[in-house]
């Protein structure tokens, strides 16, 4: 008989696992006695990226929902905390934590007028929702101040410096991975699984799919949320370019070029893609072609993503697709 | 305002207003319609949702531009740049079709649906970087610069073009989808790729063939709405948009479906820029959840799929 703790050891990993989340540890609590301001601004900026595009995995890889409109949920929640800052006197962890609720309220919204959609329809219309939402944002100058955005924002004294703010990060990613895994490796994730594998049979052995799909699409909405309130937090300032289409591609991109079918590779896509966003606008105005270059090279030559091949490659041959 | 207003329907303009704005409607409806019905041919005969559907429409728009600066001010260089232009994204779209599109057919569907958006991507930095950020514009056509006058009802002529050649085109393609040898072909391989393949229909040529009528349509929509309004490289998203809201409203991969869904979506946005006028996009998903609530698989759609039949 196996005790609880040994079930549950089983079920979250095993011990090379452990290993490899110290070691992340590790190197997330030095980084910031390595590096200078501004490269710490770019951690913090990866680690925001990193925790979006793993939760965005979640129905991306995980459960088989392409979304084309994820901006919306990330700029709900930023606009959410800039609005409460700036516009009542309420607690910072209240205006923080409402963030991912607003963000999730969002995603079921949305979600409940889609999800009985599927594939591409769905993609489409989350596209076409996200747009409603940034032409509310751009338009409404009387509420969100259009196109102006909320800039300067209150710095918290907690935040004063920016390696508190760069640990208050890392927490929250960790937390929001941790919360992952276990939801992936849950009853629940793994319903989501057979519905990504076949729809249709998991359907048959009574997996209510639609609600799955929802409840799904509504926790990545509240981690869009809080992916987009630390964001805010981190430069002070809002923009409808928060919820804006190109950083839904974004996201996309960056679980895709990282593995969609990996738990970590969204992560490492993440950090790619915003070094190189870093390293190209410096030298052109012109991301949105490197993006689409990025794109195809996935699609037609890397559709597993980065980590998703190095996985293949450790397999012994006979077990590879 | 008071009840007695509202009653009275006084906050209304006045209906010469009304019917303009409703014409109007329509006229834009039928541009949708020109830029659906080649998304949702793509999409019934290829299986692909073409989402770089937008972008092409945006570079209709453009070669449209660029083949009237060419030209000159000449009588007839907007009719010469309303037939070359839809080549031109005709054969841009051959070229998709051949290189692109042709290797990701064995592929997982998503794969094909990313390699459009990618086009999306390209196509959006790539007009910034041949034609500048800043708006272009195109004159109309001396013949139909003026407005037509119905008693007291005040209409553009161009429009009035529009409102006239949307209905014929849609004619047309219906002609060649349902009466000709060609329309059969294609319907076959949208029924059974495989089964038409064995029976001798050269299945890659009229891919090719399909996708560039499509295009076509798309390029020749941006053509005309060159003139209508301001050419900006961020045109191709908000058209795709909204013909997606058309292809769900109409039901997906239904031709007369596109047309009733791009008539709801045009005249809705026209009365929606009337109540909220920053806004009106609104109004456009008001009736589409509508519809996803009552009709989740569109007013004319097929409930248990666009490929069945």
């Amino acid at each position: 008989m196996e005790n609880t703790s040994q079930k549950r050891a089983k079920m979250t990993g095993s011990r090379s696992n452990w290993t490899w989340v110290i070691v992340g540890i590790a190197v997330l609590a030095v980084l910031p006695f390595l590096l200078s301001t501004f490269y710490l601004h770019l951690a913090s900026t990866i680690l925001i990226m990193a925790l979006f595009a793993m939760s965005f995995n979640l129905i991306l890889g995980y459960t088989g929902i392409t979304s084309f409109g994820h901006a919306a949920f990330f700029g709900v929640g930023a606009y959410t905390f800039a609005l409460l800052s700036t516009k009542t006197s309420w607690p910072l962890v209240l205006n923080i934590s409402l963030a991912p609720v607003t963000g999730a309220l969002a995603a079921f919204i949305v979600g409940y007028f889609c999800i009985r959609l599927h594939g591409i329809l769905f993609a489409m219309l989350t596209l076409a929702f996200s747009q409603i939402f940034y032409t509310i944002a751009f338009q409404w100058y009387g509420f969100t101040g259009g196109d102006n955005g909320i800039v300067g924002l209150p710095s918290p004294a907690v935040f004063a410096s920016d390696k508190a703010f760069y640990y208050f990060t890392a927490v929250i990613f960790g937390a929001g991975v941790a919360i992952l895994w276990r939801l992936i490796h849950s009853p629940f994730g793994y319903a989501l699984w057979t519905i990504r594998e076949n729809s249709l049979r998991s359907a048959f052995i009574g997996v209510e799919v639609n609600r799955h799909r929802l409840i799904a699409f509504t926790i990545t909405g509240a981690f869009a949320g809080m992916a987009g309130v630390l964001f805010t937090m981190l430069d002070h300032q809002v923009f409808p370019n928060y919820l804006h289409w190109s950083l839904s591609t974004e996201v996309l991109i960056m679980a895709l070029l990282g593995g969609m079918l990996t738990f970590t590779g969204p992560a490492l896509g993440a950090m790619m893609v915003t070094l190189l966003r870093y390293w190209i606008s410096s030298y052109t105005l012109y991301w949105m072609i490197f993006l689409s270059f990025i794109l195809l090279i996935i699609v037609l030559f890397l559709q597993k993503g980065i980590m998703g091949t190095i996985m293949e490659r450790m397999k012994p041959p006979e077990l590879r697709t | 305002m008071d009840l007695w207003q509202i009653f009275s329907f006084s906050w209304l303009p006045p209906l010469p207003t009304l019917i303009t704005q409703l014409l109007n409607g329509v006229a834009r409806a039928m541009l949708l319609f020109l830029i659906s019905s080649g998304l949702t041919l793509i999409l019934g005969v290829l299986g692909v949702v073409n989402f770089a559907h937008g972008s092409l429409y945006m570079l209709g728009a453009y070669a449209c531009y660029t083949i009237m600066i060419y030209l000159g001010q000449d009588v007839y260089s907007f009719w010469l740049a309303l037939i070359l232009a839809p080549i031109v994204v005709a054969i841009v779209g051959a070229l998709i079709e051949l290189f692109l599109l042709r290797r990701v057919y064995e592929a997982e569907g998503i794969m094909q649906l990313l390699l459009t958006y990618a086009l999306v991507l390209f196509f959006s930095d790539f007009v910034r970087l041949v034609w500048g950020p800043q708006y272009r514009d195109v004159n109309r056509p001396e013949v139909l610069g003026g407005a037509v006058f119905f008693g007291k009802v005040i209409f553009p002529s161009y429009n009035l073009f529009i409102l006239i050649l949307g209905p014929v085109t849609a004619l047309i393609l219906w002609m060649i989808l349902y009466k000709t040898k060609f329309g059969k072909t294609a319907r076959a391989i949208a029924f059974d790729r495989e089964m038409a393949s064995a029976l001798g229909v050269n299945v890659p040529f009229l891919y090719t063939t399909i996708f560039m009528i499509g295009c076509g349509l798309a390029g020749l929509g941006g053509a005309l709405a060159a003139p209508m309004g301001s050419i900006t490289p961020t045109m191709d998203i908000s058209i795709i948009v909204e013909s997606f809201v058309v292809v769900v409203i109409g039901g997906m991969g239904s031709f007369w479906g596109a047309f009733l869904g791009a008539l709801i979506v045009g005249v809705a946005h026209a009365f929606g820029i009337l109540i909220l006028p920053r806004i009106a996009m609104v109004s456009i998903f008001v009736v589409m959840a509508v519809v996803l609530i009552l009709r989740p698989w569109g007013l004319l759609g097929n409930p248990l799929g666009p490929l069945t039949k």
